[in-house]
């Protein structure tokens, strides 16, 4: 049995009265690609400035790669790639350059550097534009050089932060290319992100934070059983009169008949693996405009989580 | 990795690094104004103003200013670095953050940031030097003792240091660059003109002499005087003794303070 790539135990962070993580309990197993998902502000970045030392800890514990951070935390950099939320490339040099310096960090001499450099830029699709100052690469390319940099010292573990916020969809599917890659060679990846199809996608586990807690943990096909069931049916309401109306009545008929359910705006979303009777029921009613049946989503356990936390 | 309270050499000297690539990769802009700065003064001022002055503390007055801007020079240069410079690494290039994701930590940054900073300091004074003597050169007046021209760059290296940790204590606490006009003008302004730099602190009455003898810069400005008159260190050990003094605590709370703007 490999060892927990990171194991937190009652690990907590304050600044003054705000509690950004409260008490987590978290094992993460090596090898597998985990998510941290949840909204701004759920302390996703907190977690993470922690896990690189650069933030201390209030309260509990946390050891990373079988280190713990306090006491070792240059050791345990060493051993991790972070790629931050921010782009802090330096503005001064080229795509090519920016590697070379921060691979100095990691005591890696100039020649292997240049060498490291050249494969990771290739890596990324990023050769052509070796010589190229940061300012005239796009978002895209940045992200991707950022990556790359997180990976100059082979890490064991790698840190992203919201890796892909802000970029269009192409880019965003060459920075998960990345992560795939280097999943595959049987290391591990930790990332943040609040698109639930990102983490659908990429996630072996994952856990949803927010206001600092864990409020669910596990593999994502398995939370979306558990949490909503396999199906979902959106409802969407008439604009005109009567829609509200409809959309309470499916409220209500869905309380009876013991299902989940989100109401957002124009439409009401009902979960579970049995919810065609419930369908059926009004299939033909003109006060509902659409009614769309699809496979549930993270987007809607997370929708449950957070939404009935709202509630409370 | 050996390491000295915590800060490893190492790291330091690369992150020294770091900055000092910069600074050659943009060198055009950066060799021009440590050597014209210099000439303008001496034409402007020792030349200039000099004409209606026939001496100033027993020396005329371009000989009377050229240690003086070699003082100044060593503190904007050291005090700008720390200041402006270092702002934008830390807020709007996020350096300092993107360096304490690797081994390199906090600590480590802040003393390259404060080494690099004295570098700035030595390296103008050395431009300036040079600058001096060729203008010296080209008005046959020996503006420099050679030995104060030597020194010039090794005692901008404590001077530098001492300036750059006010710096970083202002950096911890600014809240956006425009803030640093406050400092500016209220404390790094008033001393450039009022330190024993363009006059000697002799004229001033004997309170305002009292003030100008707590300030750093004035201290500065004794010793490369002192040095460019080529008197050395003997008669202004007290400025030495102010210098040694107040390097390493400027130095540790920069330190202290700024860390808590990367970690936090």
């Amino acid at each position: 049995m490999s060892e927990a790539a990171i194991v937190a135990t009652g690990l907590s962070k304050a600044f003054g009265d705000l509690v950004a993580v409260d008490n987590i309990d978290l094992e993460v197993e090596s090898g597998i690609c985990f998510g941290l998902l949840g909204p701004n502000g759920a302390g996703k970045t907190t977690m993470i400035r922690m896990l690189q030392a650069s933030s201390p800890l209030s309260g509990g514990s946390l050891q990373v790669l079988g280190k713990d951070v306090e006491k070792d935390g240059r050791e345990v950099r060493s051993r991790i790639g972070v790629v931050p939320q921010e782009d802090n490339l330096d503005p001064d040099f080229t795509a090519e350059y920016n590697l070379i310096v921060y691979s100095r960090y990691y005591g890696i001499g100039s020649k292997e550097a240049r060498k490291k450099a050249e494969k990771l830029l290739n890596e990324v699709g990023l050769s052509e534009k070796a010589g190229e100052k940061i300012t005239n690469l796009s978002g895209g390319m940045k992200r991707r050089l950022i990556v790359a940099r997180g990976l100059i010292n082979d890490p064991e573990l790698l840190i992203l932060d919201e890796p892909t916020t802000g970029l269009d969809p192409q880019a965003r599917h060459r920075v998960w290319d990345q992560i795939r890659n280097y999943r595959r060679s049987g290391k591990t990846v930790l990332l943040t992100t609040h698109y639930m199809d990102e983490a659908e996608l990429l996630c072996d586990d994952l856990a949803i934070v927010d206001s600092g807690q864990i409020l669910v943990r596990g593999a994502p096909r398995k939370l979306i059983q558990e949490t909503v069931g396999r199906e979902a049916i959106e409802f969407v309401a008439s604009p005109f009169e009567g829609g509200d109306d409809a959309l309470d009545n499916i409220q209500s008929r869905s309380k009876d008949l013991n299902l989940k359910y989100s109401r957002i705006a124009d439409r009401i979303i009902v979960y579970g693996d049995d919810i065609e009777t419930l369908a059926s029921e009004y299939e033909d009613d003109n006060r509902i405009n659409d009614l769309i049946r699809r496979r549930s989503t993270l987007e809607d356990v997370f929708l449950q989580l957070t939404g009935r936390k709202l509630r409370e | 990795m050996k390491e000295i309270f915590g800060v490893s050499p190492k790291m330091v000297a690369a992150v020294w690094r770091r900055h000092a690539d910069v600074w050659v990769r943009t060198w055009k802009t950066n060799l021009l104004p440590p050597l014209l700065e210099p000439i303008l003064y001496l034409l402007g001022f020792g030349f200039g103003v000099g004409a209606y002055i026939n001496e100033m503390g027993g020396v005329s007055y371009v000989e009377f200013i050229a240690p003086s801007i070699l003082a100044i020079s060593m503190m904007f240069g050291a005090f700008f670095e720390a200041t402006y410079a270092a702002f934008i690494r830390m807020y709007y290039q996020r350096t300092w953050q993107a360096i304490s994701a690797t081994p390199a930590s906090a600590e480590d940054v802040l003393v390259a940031e404060l080494f690099w900073a004295a570098t700035k300091s030595a390296a103008n004074a050395t431009l300036m030097t040079l600058a001096i003597i060729f203008v010296g050169l080209i008005v046959d007046i020996q503006l420099l003792s050679w030995t104060g021209a030597l020194m010039m760059p090794v005692v901008a290296i404590p001077i530098g240091l001492m300036f750059a940790g006010m710096g970083l204590i202002l950096t911890s606490y600014t809240p956006s660059i425009d803030w640093f006009n406050i400092p500016f003008f209220l404390f790094i302004n008033p001393m450039f003109i009022l330190a024993g730099t363009f006059f000697p602190l002799d004229e001033f009455p004997e309170i305002a002499q009292n003030i100008a003898l707590c300030l750093p810069l004035t201290h500065a400005a004794l010793i490369t005087r002192s040095l460019a008159y080529g008197d050395g260190f003997a008669d202004v050990l007290p400025s030495v003794a102010y210098v040694a003094a107040l390097m390493p605590i400027m130095m540790y709370l920069g330190i202290l303070k700024s860390r808590k703007r990367i970690v936090s």
